[in-house]
């Protein structure tokens, strides 16, 4: 439902914020930001999507979290990524390269190469 | 005892779940609210508009509780110690035990006998499309859940903000005099908006309905029931295209609506006449941006995946956002603005005027956590959750759609004009 609401491709809104968390610890709004400079702000998450995403993954042992103080000096909870998290990224990773390269030469097949 | 501390922990988990849960979502707002001081904002401007941006913040709540487990986990905590206690309870007193049993039988015997024959009498054939997927936005007034107690701003703010319904659509009810070549009557009549028989699926006995273009353009066009057209035009099959006065105004009656089709109110109070509503206004039909002018019924079709549930949790964020940003007059009753209190109700609950029917069934179910609630306080001694979560949920506006039912509601489209 996060997924359909933010109009990104169903599951990748997951690696996206396993990739973003990847790259140091950060809380909900933080997250949100470092997926807007990630994408060059193609891609715009919904912000409240973005919560039922992170306890999603929490509950997968995913992400750990933790409160602590944000640069603005407020009370806020971190997530960072756990060994599981990480090997679930790189796997996630993998196959949406690979999934990229098949769909690239499925779609660049020109008639002579059938 | 072990039992007991299994309870205490569940509740405390859930407690410091929900603590948790709003204090991150504050904490975002707040992060949010900084930034956009940073670009100039006001302090308060920025906190209305990141609390906006967020969206549907007690959807999302719910949607995080899902996510989490703790859904599943209230909903079986809830009721298998209910069902324990209940037993334990019953079993103890066999007489009670009879005569409960026999009140509760006797009593849901008529509801359903009375349910079947309103359904058999008044939703016989009805004409709305799969109309159990259509949805009223009731209002909370002076302590009573109103239907059309919503103003046009607040409708463009929340037709732009909700994902719940895939087409939402606004009406108003008036009482114009109708000429037809019998005589001149007064009769129950509605001003609609472009999306309203495309949102029921109503289809046209003749001619074609209301449309957005009619809407846009203000056009002078009238819809007529099939009833009137049958009992004041005699069934004329050449009547599209004529023209009828209304209060005095020529309009075109461009189409005849389907048989049982009549408006949102049940039989009693039948609409016989459709109208754009931006042609009401000479009519008696307000379009007024105050906010504070609340006339139009608002109603829905949910969108796939959607229930009541979640669209009165999204409406009661919606209304929230509003209560801060526009504030209602003050309650009367109780101190400070009265809130918007927005809840979803299924058109076929809305229409049936059943408070009877929903009130003996939460005596039914109050019957039942009264029987378990004696046991559990003397017995078990464990906190009676179940029930205490219920009361805590009537101040929380996400939870009206399933507390607000048992109190009374009106089911005037006009209520306002009889203040």
């Amino acid at each position: 439902m996060a997924d359909e609401q933010s109009g990104i491709l169903p599951g990748t809104l997951d690696l996206l914020i396993l990739k973003a968390v990847s790259l140091g610890q950060l809380h909900g709004y933080g997250i949100l930001l470092r997926v807007q400079q990630m994408t060059g702000g193609s891609l715009t998450v919904e912000q409240g999507a973005l919560y039922p995403a992170l306890y999603r993954l929490d509950r997968q042992g995913l992400l750990d979290t933790e409160w602590g103080t944000s640069d603005n000096n407020r009370r806020a909870k971190f997530y960072k990524l756990t060994a599981a998290g990480r090997r679930r990224l790189r796997e996630q990773t993998d196959g949406w390269n690979r999934m990229v390269g098949i769909m690239g030469s499925a779609l660049n097949t020109r008639p002579g190469e059938v | 005892m072990r039992a007991l501390r299994a309870i205490i922990h569940s509740l405390w988990k859930r407690a410091r779940f929900e603590r948790e849960l709003r204090e991150e979502i504050r904490a975002h707002i707040e992060h949010r609210a900084d930034d956009l001081v940073r670009e100039g904002q006001t302090r308060r401007e920025a906190v209305q508009r990141a609390r906006v941006e967020f969206g549907a913040i007690e959807a999302y709540k719910e949607q995080c509780r899902e996510a989490s487990g703790l859904g599943v986990l209230r909903f079986v905590n809830g009721f298998s110690s209910d069902l324990r206690l209940a037993g334990r309870r019953l079993s103890a007193a066999p007489l009670f035990t009879a005569f409960a049993t026999l009140s509760l039988a006797i009593g849901l015997s008529v509801t359903t006998v009375a349910y079947s024959l309103v359904s058999g009498v008044f939703f016989q054939g009805y004409a709305i499309e799969d109309e159990d997927r259509i949805a009223v936005v009731l209002t909370r007034w002076e302590g009573k859940l109103v239907n059309g107690g919503i103003s046009t701003p607040d409708f463009y703010d929340l037709r732009e903000t909700q994902k719940s319904f895939a087409s939402i659509t606004a009406s108003a009810v008036f009482f114009p005099a109708i000429a037809s070549p019998s005589t001149t009557e007064l009769m129950r009549g509605e001003a609609v908006d472009g999306a309203y028989f495309q949102t029921f699926g109503v289809r046209p006995a003749l001619g074609r309905l209301i449309d957005q273009q009619d809407v846009a353009q203000a056009s002078a066009v009238l819809v007529i029931s099939q009833s009137l057209w049958r009992l004041r035009f005699g069934a004329d099959p050449k009547i599209v295209g004529q023209i009828a006065a209304i209060s005095g105004r020529p309009f075109e009656i461009i189409g005849i609506a389907p048989k049982n089709f009549e408006g949102l109110a049940h039989k009693f109070k039948a609409a016989r006449i459709w109208i754009p509503l931006s042609a009401g206004p000479r009519n008696g039909v307000s379009r007024s941006p105050d906010r504070n002018r609340p006339h139009l019924v608002v109603a829905g079709r949910l969108a796939a995946g959607a229930s009541v549930e979640l669209a009165s949790a999204e409406l009661a964020s919606i209304g929230a956002n509003l209560d801060v940003a526009y504030p209602r007059p003050a309650d009367p009753k109780a101190s400070g603005p009265q809130s918007r209190g927005w809840v979803a109700k299924s058109l076929t609950m809305s229409m049936m005027g059943c408070n009877e029917l929903i009130l003996v069934t939460s005596e039914v179910r109050l019957e039942l956590v009264t029987v378990g609630r004696g046991q559990r306080h003397g017995a078990s001694g464990a906190a009676g959750c179940h029930v205490d979560e219920v009361c805590v949920a009537q101040s929380e506006p996400a939870e009206l759609g399933r507390c607000a039912v048992a109190g009374p509601i009106d089911h005037e489209g006009d209520w306002w004009r009889k203040r």
